[in-house]
C-alpha cells in the first residue's frame, strides 16, 4: 500500500557512480517477493506460516501464499520487514534465525538498493519429521 | 584382511575423531573463509564451521565417559545441535544428526553402515530446507553419499573413507558449475570445501587426536568451573593468576600444598593429564617457575586485582550489609573483541564482557552464561555487532533476569551506549537512554578485502583497504591513508565535534593513527580521541557524534 520508497534521491552523499536525479520506489509487494525466494533458500526454515496461529498452532503457507508470512512497512525512509515462519526441528532455532536475517537483509540490500532498518523474525512454529 | 578394527563407539573415540576433525578445520580455516561468498559473502565459513566442531567437542567432555553407543550417538547429536555456528554450521548439525540416527541403531561400524549413514545424512540434510541450492554443502554430501554407495566392498574403512572423501574434493570442484555466485567470484563454494576438510581430517586423524585434545581443548571431563567468581572478596595479594597445564602423572594434591604457600584462593582442578589452576599470589613469576617443569602451560592469564578491588569498593560503598541485589539495578553485559576495547568497557562500568565479535560470534549460551554472572536484576545486553543483535535477543527469557538489548551493531555505538549506562537506574530506563545515546552516532569501519569483487557499486580488489559506513561499502583503495582520511571527512560532515578512533591490534593501526593526527589541522574545531582498541581485522573503528 505505502509504495514510497523514496529513499534514494539523486545525488545522496552515499556517492553512487553516475547517480542521476530521481526517486526509485520499490512497493511493499515487490520486497515481499524478494524475502520470500530468500527465505525459501535459507537452511532450516521449511515454510512460512500465517502471522496468527489457528487455535495455537502455526500452519505452513502455500506457495502462492507465501507473501502472507512477510510484512514489509516502508515509512520515510526506513525499511522494515517482519517474517514469520516455520523451522525444521532438530536444528539450533537461534542460529537458524540469525542465518535468516542476514541472508534476507542481504539480498534485499543487494536487490533494491535499500538497506532494512528494521528485520523481526517469529518462528511460529517447528516441524517435527516428515 | 584389517576388517573394523575401529571398535565401538565411545564418548573418547568420538572426541578424538572430532577433535582431529576440528585440527583440520582449523589449519585451512583463513582458506575456507576467503571463499565464503554464498550466501552472504561475510567470510566466516571456516570459522563457523571449526567453531561448530569445537563445541562440540567441548560439550562431549562434560557427558558421563560410560554413555552406551546409543546414548552416545544421541549425544553428539545434541553437541552439534548447541554448538552449531552460522549457515555452515547449522547445516553440518543437520547432516550430523542424520549419520548418528543411523549410527545409534546400527552396532558395529562397517563399510554397509557407513553408506547408510551417509545416506540418511543426506536426506537429513536436504529436508531442513525448502528449495535446496545445488553447488553447496549438501551437493557434495550427496555426492559422497552416492560415491559410498557405488563404492566395491572392501574390508578396509579407512581406504572405503578415502574413496568417499576423493568423490567429495572432486564434487567441490564442479560446484561453480552449479552456482553462478562461485563461478563469478572464481571460487568453489566454501561450505562444501569445510565439509571434506573435516571428513578428511576426522577420517585419518586418529594419530594426533589426542595431543590435538590436549592442546586445543581445556578442561577435559572437568564441568567448566568459573574463575571470575563474584564474591572473591578483598585479597591480601595483588595478582590473580591461572593458567592450565597438561603433562603426564600430574599430582593435584602435592601441586595444592606447594601453590598454597604462595598465596591464598587457590583452586586446582582437573585430573593427571590436565589441571587448570587460579591462584591469588604477590609473586606469578614464582608459581609459574614451579608448574613448568611439570608439563605444557597453556591460558596463562595474570591480572592485577588492586584496580579491580578498587572498583568494587566504590560500588559496594554504602551498601556494605547488602544482598546482591545492591550490587547495582542494572548491569550490562558487553560483547567485546580486542583487550583495549574491553578495557574501555570496563572503565565505563561494564564489568560482563562476552568475548566476541567480526566472524567470531558468541552462542547464546556464551551471552546466557555472561547474564547468570549479574548481581542485579536488570541486565542490558549490548551485541556490538549486526550478527550477534538476534542472538541476544535470543537469550530473553531464557534466565531469571529481567534482559534489555540495546541493538548496537559495533563496537563504537556499545561504547556510546555504555557511557549512557548509570547501574542505579532501573534497567528500562537504562535501556531507553542507552537507545537514545546510539541515535546520534555515526560508524564506520576500515578493514582489507579479502578478494576481488564489486560491493555496494564499488569495485574492490583483493588487498585493497575499504571504508565502510553503516555497514555500506564507501571507499576502496590501495593506500591506507586515503582512505582512513575519506571516511573521516564524510563521518564529520554535519557538524560533528567529537572523532573516536579505536585502533586494531595489526600492522596497519600505526599508519591509520598518523593518517587521523593530521586531520587536527583540518579540523582544529574537531576533538579527536584515538585509543588503542586492540581488535582483530579491522586497523581502525570509527565513530563522531
Amino acid at each position: 500500500m505505502n509504495a514510497y520508497g523514496g529513499a534514494q534521491g539523486g545525488g545522496a552523499p552515499g556517492g553512487r557512480e553516475g547517480a542521476i536525479g530521481g526517486h526509485l520506489n520499490v512497493s511493499d509487494r515487490a520486497i515481499a517477493d524478494i524475502v520470500g525466494f530468500t527465505v525459501l533458500e535459507c537452511y532450516g526454515v521449511v515454510g512460512m506460516a500465517s502471522p496468527s496461529l489457528r487455535q495455537g498452532v502455526a500452519s505452513l503457507l502455500t506457495r502462492d501464499r507465501l507473501h502472507q508470512g512477510i510484512k514489509v512497512e516502508q515509512t520515510g525512509d526506513q525499511l522494515r520487514i517482519k517474517l514469520y515462519i516455520i523451522i525444521e526441528f532438530g536444528l539450533n532455532v537461534a542460529e537458524v534465525a540469525g542465518n535468516v536475517r542476514s541472508q534476507v537483509a542481504y539480498n534485499v540490500e543487494k536487490m533494491t538498493g535499500r538497506p532494512v532498518n528494521g528485520l523481526h523474525i517469529y518462528v511460529q512454529g517447528v516441524r517435527l519429521g516428515e | 584382511m584389517a576388517s573394523n578394527a575401529e571398535g565401538s563407539l565411545t564418548v573418547a573415540r568420538a572426541r578424538e575423531l572430532l577433535a582431529a576433525g576440528f585440527a583440520a578445520l582449523e589449519e585451512r580455516k583463513q582458506e575456507i573463509n576467503d571463499l565464503n561468498v554464498y550466501p552472504v559473502p561475510d567470510g566466516d565459513t571456516g570459522t563457523n564451521l571449526a567453531l561448530t566442531v569445537k563445541g562440540m567437542v567441548e560439550s562431549l567432555a562434560k557427558v558421563p565417559a560410560d554413555l552406551s553407543e546409543h546414548d552416545v550417538c544421541a549425544a553428539i547429536s545434541q553437541a552439534a545441535l548447541m554448538g552449531a555456528r552460522g549457515n555452515s554450521g547449522v547445516i553440518l548439525s543437520q547432516i550430523v544428526r542424520g549419520a548418528m540416527d543411523v549410527l545409534a541403531q546400527a552396532g558395529p561400524v562397517t563399510q554397509e553402515v557407513l553408506t547408510r549413514a551417509l545416506r540418511h545424512a543426506t536426506e537429513t540434510a536436504y529436508r531442513a530446507v525448502r528449495k535446496p541450492v545445488e553447488g553447496t554443502m549438501l551437493t557434495v554430501l550427496r555426492d559422497m553419499a552416492e560415491a559410498a554407495a557405488h563404492a566395491p566392498e572392501t574390508g578396509d574403512l579407512r581406504a572405503f573413507l578415502g574413496q568417499v572423501v576423493a568423490e567429495g574434493w572432486k564434487s567441490v570442484e564442479r560446484t561453480p558449475t552449479l552456482l553462478k555466485v562461485l563461478a563469478d567470484a572464481g571460487v568453489v563454494d566454501a561450505g562444501g570445501f569445510g565439509l571434506v576438510v573435516f571428513l578428511e581430517g576426522a577420517a585419518d586423524g586418529h594419530a594426533g587426536a589426542k595431543t590435538i585434545i590436549a592442546t586445543h581443548f581445556a578442561q577435559p571431563a572437568v564441568a567448566p568451573v568459573s574463575f571470575e567468581d563474584e564474591d572473591e572478596g578483598e585479597s591480601a595479594f595483588t595478582y590473580c593468576t591461572s593458567f592450565l597445564l597438561s603433562g603426564e602423572g600430574l599430582d593435584k594434591v602435592a601441586l595444592e600444598e606447594r601453590l598454597g604457600r604462595l598465596g591464598d584462593s587457590l583452586l586446582v582442578v582437573g585430573d593427571a593429564r590436565q589441571i587448570k589452576v587460579h591462584v591469588h599470589t604477590d609473586e606469578p613469576g614464582t608459581v609459574l617457575g614451579l608448574v613448568t617443569p611439570m608439563g605444557v602451560l597453556t591460558e596463562i592469564e595474570i591480572d592485577n586485582m588492586k584496580e579491580q578491588t578498587a572498583a568494587r569498593s566504590r560500588r559496594l560503598a554504602g551498601s556494605k550489609a547488602a544482598p546482591p541485589v545492591d550490587a547495582g539495578l542494572t548491569q550490562v553485559v558487553a560483547v567485546v573483541a580486542g583487550e583495549g576495547n574491553k578495557a574501555l568497557f570496563r572503565n565505563l562500568g561494564v564489568d560482563l564482557i562476552v568475548e566476541g565479535g567480526q566472524s567470531m560470534n558468541p552462542s547464546t549460551e556464551d551471552i546466557v552464561r555472561a547474564v547468570e554472572k549479574a548481581k542485579a536484576r536488570s541486565v542490558i545486553i549490548l551485541p556490538n555487532n549486526g550478527n550477534v543483535i538476534m542472538t541476544a535477543d535470543q537469550t530473553v527469557g531464557l534466565t531469571d533476569r529481567e534482559v534489555y538489548v540495546v541493538p548496537t551493531r559495533s563496537i563504537q555505538a556499545g561504547l556510546s551506549a555504555a557511557v549512557a549506562y548509570d547501574k542505579r537506574r532501573p534497567g528500562a530506563e537504562n535501556a531507553k537512554e542507552m537507545r537514545a545515546a546510539i541515535e546520534g552516532v555515526a560508524t564506520a569501519e576500515i578493514t582489507r578485502a579479502v578478494r576481488d569483487s564489486l560491493v555496494d557499486g564499488i569495485q574492490v580488489k583483493a588487498g585493497d583497504f575499504i571504508g565502510l559506513i553503516d555497514d555500506k561499502v564507501i571507499v576502496a583503495g590501495t593506500e591506507l591513508e586515503p582512505v582512513v582520511e575519506d571516511i573521516a571527512a564524510r563521518l564529520l560532515d554535519g557538524n560533528k565535534g567529537l572523532l573516536t578512533a579505536l585502533l586494531g591490534d595489526e600492522e596497519h593501526a600505526g599508519r591509520a593513527a598518523a593518517a587521523l593526527e593530521k586531520l587536527r589541522d583540518a579540523y582544529p574545531l574537531v576533538e579527536i580521541d584515538l585509543h588503542e582498541g586492540g581488535q582483530p581485522f579491522y586497523p581502525v573503528l570509527l565513530s563522531a557524534e
